[in-house]
């Protein structure tokens, strides 16, 4: 199946999508997302006219490697523990509260 | 008004004590209250007696502070985290998050003694070219009310355009910085991948971010980057190159330098008028000693595609950090603009897709930096569009999904192999809508772009023209 049929998105797919990417979607926006995405999908589908035979991804265009730090803790970066829980919603004797998954 | 003039001009009377900077701060807070309410640039606006506080200082201790950005009020998108004073990104999500650090270009700012007046709006998370997706409200092209500013670092654009302040710090992603500044008349640099430190930027794309300046002027934008840029242990992907006099390589000699004109972006799906300006500037720029040839780069015609699916796969993974439990908001708060580019990315980088999308993309990326390499065989700079139209009235650009994808059509192919860009003013529709030209470099070449800005701005007076509502 060529990719510019594959990018066809239906509204399961959308569904499936926003599971993945956690977002809450109502019925209405799931409908409305569908035809949306598959615009810009088919859209970018062209990329795969580009002919990448024996071309190496690039990852990134900062042309360095390996950028390494000593291994020593710079206690002037670190947060305190009552700076990384002061814009929680919740907290409790320093922990950060959250739904339990169980 | 004080704020027409200079950096360099107005440092030199701080310097003198010919001006306070008393006096230029209550300038800006005066046309703020006057202005903003028309064009909405701002989301925070500093407590006008903190930073009246600041600028007393700077007066009273003058000889403590050397740089030529002492005492001067400027502007941040509000897409950089700001210690005690909050930090939106311009999405509900972020509505009241107030920062417990500070980004090492305010830090480095600070430590100038530039005087921050505001958080500045924009299009959420940096998702947009107008700065219609935004939670705090649009922010209106001073040129034209009904129209939108850019994006999406339009606040800062518009609030420049109107002398809010002498100069800002926006991000460009694919375009960010270039797009707004080419419709409210101002200057903007899109600089070298890695060149200025991102610490503390909220991240859109991490691999396409930049932070760079805007200002009425390259020569100003260029005393900015003098003072942002460099390797900052804080940021693993900053350069290691020195950072160059920026101000004083602005005389340098263009002599000998070739501009390249690459013709398949001057065809279809660019205005006519736009075309027109911009290519009346081939004239300009050879009497300044540049030569010029055309040049064909047929392979930027995939740039959107290779933007789109990087950069919205690279945000898919940024903005699963919004959880809501750490701080911050639910998901839930999220625009409709934001989750649709979150789920693409998500749809690109997911199980039976990441080949043909993401990694396809990844090797496009590849043969983009190839095609600007060999373009760069040809001439030292290329002259591009910004735009491919004037200012869209509101509502029109975000209307349609594919018509939003294609305006960033001349912006998004710098990104994805880190060069450098400069936007400057070159002329105006026939309805009075302002127009900009992109000068796009090498890698760390912002000192040669800088300088044709420079020495196109001494002679022509595009870039001196205010919006008629001041």
């Amino acid at each position: 199946m060529s990719l510019k049929k594959r990018a066809i998105i239906d509204e399961k797919t959308v569904a499936y999508v926003r599971q993945l990417a956690a977002l809450n979607l109502t019925p209405d926006q799931i409908k409305q997302f569908a035809p949306q995405l598959s615009t810009v999908l088919s859209y970018v589908a062209q990329i795969q006219e580009l002919d990448t035979k024996q071309v190496p991804e690039t990852h990134q265009v900062t042309y360095q490697t390996n950028v390494f730090r000593p291994d020593v803790i710079d206690t002037s970066r670190c947060l305190s523990q009552a700076q990384a829980l002061e814009n929680a919603p919740q907290t409790h004797h320093g922990y950060f509260v959250v739904k339990s998954i169980f | 008004m004080l704020l027409d003039q200079s950096i360099h001009q107005i440092s030199t009377l701080l310097r003198q004590k010919n001006l306070s900077s008393v006096e230029l701060v209550t300038e800006a807070y005066q046309t703020i209250k006057e202005i903003n309410p028309q064009i909405n640039a701002f989301i925070t606006l500093v407590e006008q007696n903190l930073a009246l506080k600041q600028a007393r200082n700077v007066d009273q201790n003058r000889v403590k502070f050397t740089s030529p950005l002492a005492g001067i009020p400027y502007l941040l998108k509000d897409s950089y985290v700001t210690q005690s004073l909050r930090t939106t990104a311009a999405s509900a999500v972020l509505q009241n998050f107030i920062p417990p650090y500070s980004a090492t270009v305010y830090h480095r700012l600070e430590d100038s003694g530039a005087i921050l007046i505001g958080k500045m709006n924009m299009d959420a998370w940096g998702h947009g070219g107008s700065t219609e997706n935004t939670d705090f409200k649009p922010t209106k092209n001073p040129y034209e009310l009904s129209r939108v500013a850019g994006g999406s670092s339009g606040g800062p654009a518009a609030a420049l355009a109107c002398r809010l302040a002498a100069f800002a710090i926006g991000e460009d992603t694919g375009g960010s910085i270039r797009n707004p500044a080419a419709w409210t008349n101002t200057t903007g640099l899109k600089v070298t991948y890695g060149r200025v430190s991102r610490y503390g930027c909220i991240a859109y794309a991490s691999s396409f971010d930049t932070v760079g300046p805007m200002a009425k002027t390259a020569a100003d934008c260029a005393l900015v980057l003098k003072a942002i840029a460099g390797q900052d242990p804080y940021d693993a992907t900053s350069a290691v190159q020195p950072v160059p006099d920026y101000y004083q390589k602005l005389t340098q000699s263009l002599k000998g330098k070739t501009i390249g004109i690459p013709t398949d972006l001057y065809g279809d799906g660019l205005d006519e008028p736009i075309k027109t300006a911009i290519l009346k500037q081939k004239k300009v720029f050879q009497a300044l000693g540049l030569k010029l040839v055309e040049l064909k780069m047929p392979l930027l015609r995939y740039g959107l595609a290779v933007y789109y699916l990087i950069g919205l796969s690279e945000t898919s993974s940024n903005l699963a950090r919004y959880d809501g439990l750490r701080f911050g908001q639910d998901r839930h708060f999220f625009t409709t603009e934001t989750m649709r580019r979150i789920m693409i990315g998500t749809y690109a980088l997911s199980a039976g897709y990441y080949d043909a999308y993401y990694r396809q993309a990844q090797k496009g990326r590849t043969l983009l930096i190839r095609e600007y390499d060999q373009a760069f065989t040809h001439c030292d700079v290329l002259l591009m569009p910004v735009n491919p139209i004037s200012p869209p009235k509101f509502g029109e650009l975000i209307a349609d999904p594919l018509t939003n994808i294609m305006a960033d059509i001349y912006t998004v192919t710098q990104n994805p192999v880190g060069l450098p860009s400069l936007a400057v003013p070159c002329g105006f529709t026939p309805n009075q809508l302002p127009i900009g030209l992109q000068l796009v470099g090498q890698l760390f070449a912002e000192d040669l772009l800088l300088a044709i800005g420079h020495q196109y701005q001494q002679v022509t007076t595009w870039h001196l023209q205010k919006p008629q509502l001041l």
